[in-house]
């Protein structure tokens, strides 16, 4: 360390507040001073304040770290000064403290991290971290070691947008992450993988940079501290723009809020000045005091909060919130820091026009610009029906972003290290995994945990454990015992032990034995086999379960164990679960999602009745009422309305008093189409579900479509409309799950009742309609996205060339242009394995047909040296299936044999051969008279044997695997 | 044509007790096949071997329940439908009910009352136009009492030269055909589906492409005894399946995934079980799978 100047030597105490040295704005600093008379607790404070006073959040340095002993004298502090700062105030809240031989001195070394080095033996330029220690690293120098689950944040570091950097630790760069921030000091991505000495470059709108510290993969000792004794930020000589564009300030609002508060407070403030200042253009400043001028206050947080102490009582332990107008100012706060979170959100779309559609960062937020906001709807409370609103899926920061900004709190699990930026967001931090995950380390040591199957211990994870071994409950009881201190000081852990996913359990004579019931009566299996014997499984799996419960809770009285009511254990046991337990029910895999469970219309297959579902989430209702999860499927693969299905569950959950609702899975939202592309509009209704099942989930999408749809409200009103009534409308017969095939989503859906034209007219005319060019180009993803859904379908369009019944004998003629081409064939497996590989042996097929005959044209290069033959599939409308092959030699070879129906032509010519081919329509038939469509695969196979064989294919699957998701569906028509 | 020794081969064979001694054996270019078959009387053609009619019936042989034996039949069949000619004969035989597009032989059991034990599957083709030995292993039930070998034409014109029943002792294993020694025309009950089937690699390895939902033959699988079971392949997953006595399959599991380098497990078999298949997912090619006695 090597500070440049000294810029004053005073004396403070409480009593000279007002009068302090002056700061530049955005200057790194080291002040240094020394104390007397502090008693223990004691904090010194440093306040940063601008030309007319005004105390902003972050002049406000008041960290819990900045702790007075009577052991110690001096003291020192490294802080950038904020942008419009002024005046520097030290002091302590004591009165009974001296502050003398104050020092200020200039920071100006060239790494930008202050304290990197840990020359100051304290937490200055550390001010956020969690779960951290100072330790002696190996060399002897001071070293901060961030335990288990911990992190430690460098403070918001100035950096120039577009600017190259590199950065140095000690020890490489494990659990390090660089996250970039905007002059708002909103967080906007992350850095390239910090690499050391590497260079990366900041994109242009960077202004801050905070270096995160975290911990890895808890399974690994390694990876479970992280040591820092060095961390350098350098930036590259040169390179970076000028200090960003100061935004124009609010004149109609300012933000307060208490220093030193929640992060998840700071970050909801942060949301409400970002969000504002997008809206209005105008951004209001950040105070942690209020200023004396005019403009109205938004206090935001508990703390703030004192006057209304019957609110606070009333959101007591949710994730509620109240927004509150007193004197002309708001006051936003809930009980629990998330709470500020979701209030701003409320306050936001209840005053704007805002919405925040999907997760991916184009298309995150749709509004209006206007001049001012006015808050006028600010006088409301909102407590969510559910306590814990999850979504699983995609876990990429943006997907917390769209979570929080709409009421949801999905959990992250801590077994890969806490992840700062979610839980800023809103999440909930755990451990999620099967028994045998949780039992890891009990397994290790004693191997009658893992279950009987088949005569043997079976060590595989994937196993549930052995239900009736004690040593099973005393290994997760240690281990969620473990695991539930890991987040010392913060908010519960959630503990989520589940069944692995499948129904082998443990068929040891214990496990096998007949369980003797409460009411006096004997439950039986004949065999380890829990598809057999839900009742009797579920039963043992609960009676273990109910043994942790009761072990930890004596310890741990407010503790839930998360857990599934999933395949076997779906069905409500027949003993009592304890009242600790949250089984969330799972109504998988038969179930039809286009019904609400309570419709009892699930597919009745194998064990499954019609409404096992309905029996099963009714009972479950009633025996756990006011401890019940659930695990939803509400991810059809398609065009769909699932949200209205949802909605009525959701409903059914609310009336059960459950404590959390859930869906799986929504995928990563980016520049790649994905099913957010179809049904968005579905996700955000069901997100806003979550929060309250009572609202009508048809009246929610009017609203999405008034927010998002600008100027093409209209034409996506209809189209979605056409879509919703076709998902409800539908004949019963249509079963969706999911994992129902998109083809069979979108065949159902949109092909049988002849939506398709209508609906792609629709989304074109929408398209034209808005002038809005974001709004236009999502429009555009739905129009690509349902191309690729009809694509999926395999529908090849077979034009009718009238030419064609003279020409199709002739290779060269031009009129084979206007067919229908299929080229690119794919590799298909024999005694090898390709996936997606390019055929070495280039082949395309042209189809086009007259009112007699469908023609085909196989071309390809190179004739193989041995057997070469195209070959062709076709199903007729009974389901009869026709093989054809020509082979480069003229050899035609048909099963069954076509005689007159079939004839063929090959011809070679330099280094390739063609083949055409006529068949009559009247023996194919079509395969589906309704769309008068033709079944076929096209494929080629070079060489039969050897290693020169290569079978190639349309679609790269084998013309003789029969599976229908694999036809082309040729459309005659 | 001598038919000298035909009656003492066949006498030999009457019953097949332990050893490959008590064979039925039969080879055309020597013996009269009037005492292998029953019903209409088929004669050797000069070229020592037999002209296949449209359905022909051996007599019953006795065999003991529960064990291997190993059926050697040496046949062509004529025509352009053979592999020789038409590399899509093998796809389209096995994809076709009872592989009726080629002359087949199919494996029957009979119980002590001399009732066909219904529910077996074990049927070949004859698929080349070169004379060639097929190969057939099986495990009986344990209710047979005896075994016949039908054959049939399906209209195709298929000599065999010769026929040999004997107890399986070779190959070391409790299930059939373990590492597809006998060549890609020699199934001895491994279902491909879809587009699965035996290929010979370029190196003379046979390999078992399973498809989607492949199934090894039923072995006899003991519920007090522990296995060794091992398979070297590649992909996917191979699941276990449990049968009664009655035939009926009362449980299935996932088992083990193969390795190129070979995996192996042990399992010992539920209350229950009389015998075991293996069912493949998700692109199985096998190499070999094998089900020993552990130790």
């Amino acid at each position: 360390m090597k500070p440049l100047t000294i810029l004053c030597l005073l004396a403070f105490t409480t009593a000279s507040l007002a009068a302090g040295p002056t700061v530049a704005p955005a200057t790194g600093y080291r002040l240094s001073f020394d104390a007397d008379g502090q008693a223990k607790g004691n904090r010194w404070v440093v306040h940063l304040r601008d030309a007319d006073g005004n105390l902003s959040f972050e002049g406000a340095l008041e960290g819990e770290w900045q702790q007075l002993s009577p052991e110690q004298k001096s003291y020192s502090h490294l802080f950038y000064s904020p942008s419009e700062a002024a005046t520097l105030q030290v002091f302590s809240q004591d009165s009974g403290v001296e502050i003398q031989n104050v020092k200020l001195e200039k920071w100006e070394e060239s790494n930008l991290l202050l304290n990197g080095d840990f020359s100051e033996p304290n937490y200055s330029g550390w001010s956020e971290h969690y779960n951290t220690e100072f330790v002696q690293s190996g060399s002897g120098k001071l070293a901060l070691r961030v335990n288990l689950n911990g992190y430690a944040l460098t403070d918001y570091t100035p950096v120039a947008g577009g600017g190259h950097y590199s950065f140095k630790g000690e020890h490489g760069t494990p659990g390090v992450q660089v996250l970039v921030y905007d002059s708002l000091r909103s967080f906007i991505g992350y850095a390239d993988r910090p690499v050391q000495r590497r260079t990366f470059s900041l994109p242009e709108d960077a202004a801050y940079v905070r270096v995160l510290y975290g911990t890895g993969h808890n399974h690994l000792p390694a990876w479970r501290v992280n040591d820092i004794s060095k961390a350098a930020l350098v930036r590259a000589e040169g390179t970076g723009t000028a200090a960003p564009t100061k935004p124009e300030r609010s004149r109609d609002w300012e933000i307060v809020l208490a220093a030193g508060c929640d992060p998840r407070e700071e970050y909801a403030a942060r949301e409400l000045q970002r969000w504002i200042s997008a809206i209005t253009g105008k951004t209001p400043v950040l105070l942690a005091e209020p200023s004396k001028s005019e403009i109205r206050k938004i206090f935001v947080g508990r703390k703030l909060a004192a006057a209304f102490s019957d609110d606070l009582k009333t959101l007591e332990g949710t994730d509620g919130y109240a927004v509150r107008t007193k004197g002309g100012n708001l006051y936003l706060f809930g009980a629990n820091p998330n709470g500020a979170i979701y209030g701003v959100n409320a306050l936001l779309e209840r005053n704007s026009d805002i919405i925040w559609p999907r997760p991916n960062p184009e298309f995150s937020a749709f509004y209006t610009r206007v001049p001012t906001l006015a808050f006028s709807d600010a006088d409301f409370l909102s407590k969510p029906v559910f306590e814990e609103r999850h979504v699983s899926g995609a876990s990429a920061i943006t997907a917390y972003d769209w979570e929080s900004r709409n009421g949801l709190n999905s959990p992250w699990s801590l077994h890969k290290g806490n992840n700062y930026l979610a839980w800023l967001r809103g999440a909930r931090l755990g451990y999620s995994g099967s028994f045998m995950a949780f039992l890891r380390k009990a397994r290790e040591k004693d191997e009658r945990i893992s279950p009987m199957v088949d005569g043997k211990r079976d060590k595989s994870i994937w196993r549930q454990p052995c239900y009736t071994y004690q040593g099973t409950v005393d290994g997760l009881v240690a281990s969620l015992r473990e695991l539930q201190e890991t987040l010392p000081g913060r908010e519960t852990v959630q503990l989520h032990p589940r069944i692995s996913d499948n129904w082998t359990v443990c068929g040891c004579a214990d496990c096998m034995a007949p369980i003797k019931l409460p009411n006096g009566e004997t439950l039986t299996a004949q065999t380890a086999d829990a598809t057999k014997y839900p009742l009797f499984f579920s039963t043992r799996n609960f009676l273990m379960l109910n043994k942790v419960a009761e072990a930890l809770v004596p310890d741990y009285p407010d503790l839930k164990i998360r857990t599934h009511a999933y395949i076997f254990t779906a069905e409500p046991p027949a003993v009592k679960v304890h009242p600790a337990i949250i089984p969330e029910f799972a109504a998988y895999p038969t179930q039809n999602i286009r019904y609400p469970i309570l419709a009892g219309e699930g597919k009745a297959i194998g064990g499954y009745t019609k409404d096992v579902w309905k029996r099963r989430f009714e009972e479950w209702g009633r025996v756990k009422k006011g401890d019940l999860g659930y695990f939803g499927y509400y991810y059809p693969a398609g065009f769909n309305a699932v949200a209205d299905t949802a909605a009525a569950d959701f409903r059914a959950l609310a009336d059960y008093e459950a404590v959390q609702v859930h869906t799986e899975s929504f995928p990563l939202d980016d520049a790649e189409l994905s099913m957010w592309d179809a049904d968005a509009i579905e996700k955000w209704v069901m997100a806003k579900l979550m929060w309250d099942p009572a609202q009508d989930p048809e009246a929610l999408r009017k609203e999405y479509i008034r927010r998002v749809y600008r100027g093409a409200e209209a034409e996506m009103a209809r189209f979605y409309k056409l879509v919703r009534d076709s998902w409800n409308g539908a004949p019963e017969s249509v079963f969706i799950n999911c994992h129902t095939e998109p083809r069979v989503v979108f065949e159902s859906l949109i092909i049988a009742p002849k939506l398709e034209d209508r609906a792609k007219q629709l989304l074109a005319d929408a398209e034209g309609a808005t002038q809005d060019p974001l709004v236009k180009k999502l429009i555009q993803r739905h129009r690509a996205y349902f191309e690729k859904l009809g694509g999926a379908t395999g529908r090849v369009l077979v034009p009718l060339v009238e030419e064609s019944t003279v020409e199709w004998k002739e290779p060269k003629s031009n009129h084979w242009e206007k067919g229908a081409t299929i080229a690119g064939f794919l590799k298909v497996g024999d005694w090898r394995s390709f996936d997606n590989v390019e055929s070495e042996h280039s082949s395309s097929v042209q189809m086009m047909r007259d009112g007699k005959n469908l023609y085909f044209r196989f071309k390809g290069n190179k004739a193989g040296a041995g057997r070469d033959q195209f070959e062709l599939k076709l199903k007729n409308g009974k389901g009869r299936d026709f093989f054809l092959s020509v082979g480069s030699d003229g050899k035609t070879f048909a099963h069954p044999p076509l005689g007159n129906a079939l004839q063929t032509a090959t011809t070679t010519e330099g280094d390739g051969w063609t083949v055409v081919m006529a068949i009559s329509l009247n023996v194919l038939g079509s395969s589906d008279p309704e769309s008068s469509s033709i079944q076929a695969r096209v494929g080629r196979l070079y060489g039969a044997t050897g290693d020169q064989r290569e079978e190639s294919s349309h679609n790269g699957a084998s013309i003789f695997n029969d599976h229908k998701s694999l036809w082309l569906n040729l459309q005659i028509k | 044509m001598s038919m000298k020794h035909s009656l003492l081969h066949l006498l030999a064979g009457l019953f097949l007790l332990a050893g490959a001694a008590n064979a039925v054996e039969a080879d055309f270019s020597k013996d009269a096949p009037e005492n292998l078959f029953e019903g209409a009387a088929v004669a050797p053609q000069g070229d020592g071997a037999i002209s296949l009619p449209a359905r022909l019936e051996t007599r019953a042989f006795p065999v003991e329940a529960s064990k291997k034996y190993r059926l050697e039949i040496t046949a062509k069949v004529d025509g352009p439908f053979v592999v020789e000619d038409n590399e899509r004969a093998h796809i389209l035989t096995l994809q076709t009910h009872l592989h009726r597009l080629t002359a087949t032989y199919q494996v029957v059991f009979l119980d002590s009352k001399g009732m066909e034990i219904k529910g077996e599957n074990l049927r070949g083709f004859f698929l080349s136009n070169q004379r060639r030995q097929y190969t057939f292993v099986f495990c009986t039930p344990e209710n047979a009492a005896s075994v016949r070998v039908c054959f049939e034409s399906n209209g195709k014109a298929a000599q065999i030269a010769s026929f040999k029943l004997v107890e399986e002792a070779d190959e070391g294993t409790i299930n059939p055909n373990p590492d597809f020694r006998y060549g890609e025309l020699s199934y001895s009950g491994w279902q491909p589906t879809r587009n699965g089937r035996l290929y010979t690699r370029p190196d003379g390895k046979t390999v078992f492409e399973a498809g989607y939902g492949g199934a090894s033959p039923l072995f006899p699988l003991n519920e007090s005894k522990k296995y060794r079971v091992s398979a070297v392949g590649k992909g996917g997953s191979i699941n276990i399946q449990y049968y009664d006595k009655e035939g009926k399959m009362f449980q299935g599991r996932f088992l083990m995934r193969p390795a190129e380098t070979g995996a192996e497990t042990e399992l010992t078999p539920p209350p229950g079980t009389k015998r075991g298949r293996i069912v493949m997912f998700k692109g199985v090619i096998l190499e070999s799978f094998k089900v020993v006695e552990a130790k």
